[in-house]
């Protein structure tokens, strides 16, 4: 094949076969102090992005929940009480140490009696087709490797009605904040990683991949060639972090 | 009937477990009342807070699209006066409860147990509500609604011990929420008297 078939991690070009693994070993090394680092790096804002995810999702009692990239559960944590016993929340992270700490977290908060933990890959989901009434996806979709394939199969897992939300960092829509967010992430987010986490390289890749990371209307626009309707998004802090929706009908 | 915002809701939340997870008694008794959905509809300001138990934390949700197993329907006055005192506010009809009154209780027990501050969180939340609801709010009285509750924080430090300096004692603003409820009762009472007559007028037909 004449063209090289590679893709991003942060601002390198790699292997498409690479990158997984590559993934894989940033958040190996951050797990553990992945929530901490969530609160400092957004300054604790993260929280009010969750929850307003969760609000938009609007799930009712007895709805089936999907949360990819789950990681550490915040999501799961919110929308098991919301689906009661007759729902049901599956927390799946293609990443073992990650899951890991959801599923400990979830537990130790008493969240068992509609949880399920699978670990999986986003592009390759093992569900059956129809099989959940709303997806959510929050600051993962940037590390999958084939995003179409990841809204393919999203699509393809959600039944009628169902619908995809997308949490993800985005671009600022103004250019003040713009130059202020550029300083912080590639400056002083490196720096909070080293000191915190003793890692400075897994949080610049974090901060590169969300640069790379397609904007609002692109993203907008993969989601409607995956085949989602009504895609609209909601940016969030200016933009710095934006919540797209959209409904498989 | 308006969402209420994020920062409200997490403000509260954060508040309330924070409380909560303190209190080793309320945090063994939380877990048994798991899944179930407690509704406070904050009338006046219209307002509804979920709260819904899940192992040893509550939720606290702007909108939710199940069905509560109770709800508490209560001005923030009438709020305010069922954790100062107990049942007083129930009979006295500043705050009504439906549904399942046990859970309602209970859960509202535990809260109380907790020494959770309504006064002070409600304040703190229609603070951070006020840019949305600021006409809505002073028609409400919020302005007031801030100062007696910061009255109310006796041994909250310094600050507010001087605050409240500023404010009628404790005594002289009991006695005047007891007057502020009767109020409201007697006007309750004289639509209810005069909707009665209104119907005595129609049945009787035209004059």
């Amino acid at each position: 094949m004449a063209e090289q078939d590679t893709t991003h991690f942060g601002f390198q070009k790699v292997p498409v076969e690479e990158k997984a693994r590559r993934v894989a070993g940033v958040f190996h090394r951050v797990a553990d102090k992945y929530d901490l680092m969530n609160d400092l790096m957004s300054m604790g804002i993260h929280r009010l992005w969750k929850r307003v995810t969760v609000e938009l999702a609007g799930v009712r009692p007895g709805d089936r929940v999907l949360d990819l990239a789950g990681g550490t559960g915040d999501l799961a944590a919110r929308f098991a009480p919301q689906v009661g016993d007759s729902g049901l929340v599956v927390l799946s992270d293609i990443n073992e140490s990650m899951l890991r700490e959801g599923r400990d977290r979830l537990i130790d908060e008493g969240l068992v009696r509609n949880t399920e933990f699978v670990q999986a890959n986003a592009e390759a989901l093992p569900f059956p087709d129809n099989s959940f009434d709303c997806i959510t996806i929050g600051f993962g979709l940037r590390n999958v490797t084939r995003k179409e394939r990841a809204l393919a199969a999203m699509h393809r897992c959600l039944k009628p009605g169902g619908r995809l939300l997308v949490l993800e960092f985005s671009h600022p829509v103004n250019e003040p904040l713009s130059k202020v967010y550029d300083l912080y992430s590639f400056k002083l987010l490196p720096l909070m990683g080293r000191v915190v986490a003793g890692d400075e390289e897994s949080y610049r890749y974090l901060a590169e991949s969300i640069r790379v990371h397609p904007d609002q209307e692109t993203l907008k626009g993969m989601m409607e060639q995956a085949g989602f309707e009504r895609v609209e998004y909601f940016n969030l802090t200016g933009g710095i972090v934006a919540i797209h929706r959209g409904y498989k009908l | 009937m308006a969402a209420a915002p994020a920062l409200l809701t997490e403000a509260l939340e954060t508040a309330l477990n924070a409380m909560l997870t303190a209190n080793l008694e309320a945090a063994e008794a939380l877990p048994a009342l798991t899944g179930r959905v407690l509704c406070l509809d904050i009338e006046g300001l219209d307002l509804q807070l979920w709260l819904l138990a899940a192992g040893r934390r509550v939720q606290v949700l702007g909108e939710y699209a199940g069905a509560p197993d109770a709800t508490i329907h209560a001005t923030p006055l009438g709020l305010m006066r069922m954790s100062l005192g107990g049942g007083e506010a129930l009979l006295e009809g500043a705050a009504r409860i439906t549904g399942d009154t046990a859970f309602a209780q209970r859960l509202g027990g535990l809260l109380r147990l907790s020494a959770v501050d309504w006064e002070e969180l409600l304040a703190r939340g229609l603070g951070d509500v006020a840019g949305h609801q600021l006409a809505r709010l002073l028609r409400a009285g919020g302005d007031w609604l801030r100062d007696s509750a910061a009255a109310l924080e006796q041994d909250l430090g310094e600050y507010l011990t001087e605050e409240a300096r500023l404010l009628p004692a404790s005594a002289e603003l009991e006695h005047w929420l007891q007057g502020v409820e009767a109020l409201r009762a007697d006007v309750d009472r004289l639509e209810a008297r005069l909707r009665r007559l209104e119907a005595r007028r129609a049945e009787a037909g035209p004059a």
